[in-house]
């Protein structure tokens, strides 16, 4: 009997953009309001990017193609991205020809791109038609346990938590004032005693699509 | 090295004894049957032994000893040992060797620089393994022909060992000094191999010494020790172990802002005990218990954003124990050998809190084999061989890495393999083989193998043959042929029942030509078709694809291999080339890609020289072609799960750099009365070649990091010896 070998590269990226930075260009989230959609009700789509010129912002992507099934329209407006949902006759008829059950959601992928200082970026996303739902609530913060003012104000060694964290959401964190630890986790550490004057972010996800961030001023002390 | 081939009548061997390197008849040898016939050459080394032995073997004060088979007309021809060399050590020529098949003798094997003295390392300087630092870095098997180390089988004394190397593949599980022939078989090997579509390699244990010896040697790899001696006139006892210390050397190397922090350091042991006993002068009693035991544990606090499950501690413990008793037979005209073996094979895997992998085998196994020469023109050869092992599973892991895969596995977001229970795989097989000799230069073998895997309730009859023809005297030409299979019990595949198994059709052509009376070549060409290839058509993130492997594939492996060596009293070494091409298809219609395992070059050159009874240097050079890889043309970010989805290129349509390096090995040996002091420093990676291997990708496959080879490795030993 053969054994099983499993092999793993015990090097680190020292020299490769960490996934907390936000000096490198990069989709952050991408948010539907609502993430899920009742019949005929109308969504909004935004995209949240980051690059090294000009920072985390809100941005309109400049192209979305529904990659399935048919029936499913998303419009450029004058205000934005929207999504439009079926009715419910024709919701009926899109579960009938994928042979979902009768009160089952559809869910559709949908195909993003959006501009960066550094080119286009490419980001995938799925909404859910049936069934509203709600984006979560943007998290606030505490700095070493102690509600932050309007502003970051840490030292090196401090922590940087969600206030009341949720076990079933998700939390991805983003700086441009040094090195992070922890930043998949509920609560961060900064790792650089040089860092100084920039921004501190945390995207929240929930398991059915919802997306809420925090981006903050960060000022972190030697 | 020695080369034999037969010559008998019905009554007595006839032959002749030379010196290798001068080609000069040696006379006054004693050539020695299997019982209690003996011949002396004469003064033009020829020598008249009475009877009809399978082999015959010789002794010579100065020369390494030699068993010879009697297959035709016989010439031995004896190399000179080198001073300061071990004094038990036998080379003989594998029975119907194949194109390809080389055996080379253990001094030369473990005096290779980059061997570390390690036999079973020496070996992948040989035509047809590859240069696997490129291709599996941390392997713990053979790559043969093109194929996978799954698909060739590494056998002590017949029985298989789930392991060739002990973790980083630094050292084998096995110490030489435990091991007699080691025997490699790239391909088209004859009936009594199975349940491999690529190589073998074969290794025998060292039978038991008739003086008390010891030794105990400190190096930078392990600390070891054996003892080994005569129990009165017909038995004889050997018991070694080894034991890393790498786990002490590790922690002054590793960076300290790697982020890794060893609970357990990696480590391992190893351990051999054998006892023989010929109660009569035709029969002979083995029990041989060996064993190894891995173990590694590490933490790492870095995040790891495209696999958060990944992040925390790894876990890997991996130990086995095979005991193997044994009787064999021999008297003039027949070798009976029957033996029993039983195994434990214990490999647990643990990552982050949430995956584990937990295998625990237990295992029976027999193996018989008789050969029957009957009239000294025709051999006949019939075995059988079963095996049962159950294997105890408790898994919540992702699916391995696949063939072709150009990813390695995700624990967050593959869909994970959730099993417990308990697995029983029953293997039957059986061979007969006929060898004749219808003229003294030619020799003919046919024969068939039949291989029952009982779980899978798939029987297959693989026939195979093999012919070699002595044009002149040095000059000899083989040409073989068969059918070859291996189970599905690799990796996950072991788990689903309705699976045929892998087969591949060999052919090969070689010829063995002296150049010059201390120079020889061999030159292989081989081909291999492949069929029924395993493959997984569904993506690994799928929770559907679970239990959905197919016999899909096809492929070929062609190529040529050549070996040309040279050997004096003083200077030993070759020069070994492999040109192969291994393509494959994961289904009909799909378009055709290389393997993952694909060499197309590799070139080495090894070179040693005994200066003086004191000092031997030498070096090697190795030039391979870089391994495929799939490469990154983009990645997708997915909103939902946070995550990046690459985007591939064609499979296996690049290749990671070329590469070369050279290593250097002195050894000073200090001789006293009683005792022999031996150092020697090992040099691998001389001029710090950190070529690429491999590559990793960043969070969002935007830039790529080169994981290279290990940049040098020197390796200081010291050894006492009684």
């Amino acid at each position: 009997m053969k054994r099983i070998v499993l092999v793993f590269g015990l090097v680190g990226c020292a020299d490769v953009p960490q996934p907390f930075e936000l000096e490198h260009a990069r989709v952050m989230a991408v948010r539907t309001e609502p993430p899920a959609l009742a019949p005929d009700a109308v969504g909004r789509i935004d995209v949240l990017v980051t690059d090294a010129e000009r920072g985390p912002r809100l941005a309109e992507p400049s192209a979305i193609v529904v990659t399935a099934p048919a029936g499913i329209e998303v419009t450029q407006t004058a205000a934005g991205w929207e999504v439009q949902s079926p009715s419910a006759d024709e919701l009926a008829g899109v579960r009938a020809s994928l042979g979902f059950p009768a009160d089952a959601d559809v869910i559709v992928p949908l195909a993003i791109t959006v501009e960066s200082s550094e080119g286009a970026l490419a980001a995938q996303k799925t909404i859910a038609f049936g069934t509203a739902a709600a984006n979560p609530s943007a998290p606030t913060l505490l700095v070493d346990g102690a509600p932050m003012g309007d502003r970051v104000e840490a030292r090196a060694d401090s922590s940087v938590a969600v206030a009341a964290p949720v076990a079933e959401l998700s939390y991805r964190w983003f700086s441009s004032v040094g090195d992070l630890i922890g930043y998949t986790t509920s609560a961060v550490r900064f790792d650089d005693p040089s860092a100084g004057e920039g921004l501190l972010g945390v995207v929240v996800r929930d398991q059915a699509g919802g997306v809420a961030w925090m981006i903050t001023p960060a000022e972190v002390a030697p | 090295m020695c080369t034999g081939v037969a010559f008998a009548d019905t009554e007595a061997i006839r032959g002749r004894v030379l010196d290798d390197a001068t080609g000069q008849p040696l006379p006054g040898v004693t050539v020695y049957g299997e019982s209690d016939e003996a011949a002396v050459t004469d003064e033009s080394g020829e020598f008249v032994l009475p009877g009809t032995p399978l082999a015959v073997t010789v002794i010579e004060g100065s020369y390494e000893p030699v068993v010879v088979p009697v297959t035709g007309r016989l010439e031995i021809r004896l190399v000179a040992r080198p001073e300061g060399a071990e004094v038990i050590e036998i080379v003989g020529e594998s029975r119907a060797a194949t194109p390809g098949a080389v055996t080379i003798d253990r001094q030369q094997l473990t005096t290779i620089p980059g061997a570390r003295g390690d036999v079973l390392s020496g070996i992948k300087n040989l035509p047809g393994i590859a240069n696997n630092g490129s291709l599996t870095p941390l392997s713990s098997g053979l790559i043969i022909r093109g194929a996978s180390p799954e698909s060739s089988r590494i056998l002590v004394d017949g029985f298989e060992i789930p392991i060739l190397y002990h973790f980083l593949g630094v050292q084998s599980v096995l110490p030489t000094e435990m091991l007699g022939n080691v025997e490699y078989l790239p391909g088209t090997f004859g009936t009594s191999y199975g349940r491999a579509s690529a190589g073998i390699v074969a290794a025998t244990s060292r039978e038991t010494p008739t003086e008390t010896s010891a030794f105990a040697e400190l190096s930078f790899i392990n600390v070891a020790g054996l003892v080994q001696g005569p129990i009165g006139k017909r038995a004889g006892y050997a018991v070694a172990a080894r034991r890393s210390v790498i786990d002490a050397i590790l922690p002054a190397v590793i960076p300290s802002d790697s982020g890794l922090n060893f609970t357990a350091y990696p480590r391992y042991y190893d351990y051999q005990g054998k006892a023989t006993y010929q109660p009569t002068d035709r029969w002979s009693l083995q029990a041989f218990v060996f064993g190894s035991d891995d173990g590694v544990e590490l933490v790492t606090d870095r995040d790891n954003a495209a696999d958060p499950v990944a992040t925390g501690s790894f876990v890997n413990t991996a130990s086995f124990t095979r005991g193997i008793a044994s009787a064999r037979y021999r008297r003039p005209g027949l070798d009976m050998k029957h033996a029993i073996s039983a195994y434990t094979d214990t490999n647990h895997f643990t990552v982050g809190r949430e995956r584990y992998l937990l295998l625990d085998r237990l295992g029976i196994a027999t193996r018989s084999e008789t050969i029957w020469d009957p009239t000294g023109w025709l051999r006949l050869t019939v075995g059988a061989e079963s095996d049962l092992t159950r294997t105890d599973f408790d898994i919540k892991f992702t699916r391995p890495p696949r063939e072709g895969d150009p990813r390695g596995p995700n624990f967050t977001n593959d869909a994970l393999i959730v099993a417990t229970g308990a697995a029983t795989s029953r293997d039957l097989a059986g061979w007969a083989s006929a060898t004749a000799y219808p003229i003294p230069s030619l020799e003919i073998t046919a024969g068939a193998r039949v291989d029952a895997y009982l779980r899978n309730d798939v029987v297959e009859v693989q026939p195979r043959g093999q012919a070699a023809f002595t044009v002149t005297d040095g000059s000899t030409i083989r040409a073989a042929a068969g059918t070859y299979t291996r189970p599905a019990q690799n990796l996950d595949q072991g788990l689903q029942a309705d699976l045929r198994p892998e087969t591949a059709h060999q052919f090969s052509v070689g010829v063995e030509q002296r150049l010059l009376s201390s120079v020889t070549f061999r030159g292989t060409a081989f081909y291999n078709r492949l069929s029924d290839l395993i493959v997984l058509p569904a993506d690994r993130r799928d929770p559907t694809s679970l239990g959905g492997y197919e016999n899909l594939g096809s492929g070929s492996v062609r190529g040529v291999e050549m070996l040309l060596q040279a050997r004096t009293e003083k200077v030993f070494g070759w020069l070994a080339y492999t040109g192969a091409i291994a393509t494959r298809r994961d289904a009909d219609g799909m378009p055709e890609r290389r393997f993952d395992y694909d060499q197309t070059h590799n070139l080495i050159a090894v070179a040693s020289v005994q200066i003086d009874p004191r000092w031997r240097v030498g070096g090697r050079f190795q030039l391979t072609t870089g391994r495929p890889y799939t490469p990154v043309m983009g990645a997708v970010y997915q909103s939902d799960i946070d995550s990046y989805l690459p985007m591939y290129g064609a499979p296996n349509s690049q290749r990671v750099d070329v590469q070369h390096q050279l290593d250097l090995r002195v050894d000073r040996t200090w001789t006293f009365d009683r005792w022999k002091l031996a150092a020697y420093l090992d040099i691998s990676n001389v001029y710090v070649n950190a070529a690429a291997i491999d590559y990793q990708y960043n969070f969002d496959y935007s830039q790529r990091t080169a994981l290279t080879s290990l940049p040098i490795l020197p390796s200081f030993g010291v050894r006492g010896e009684l």
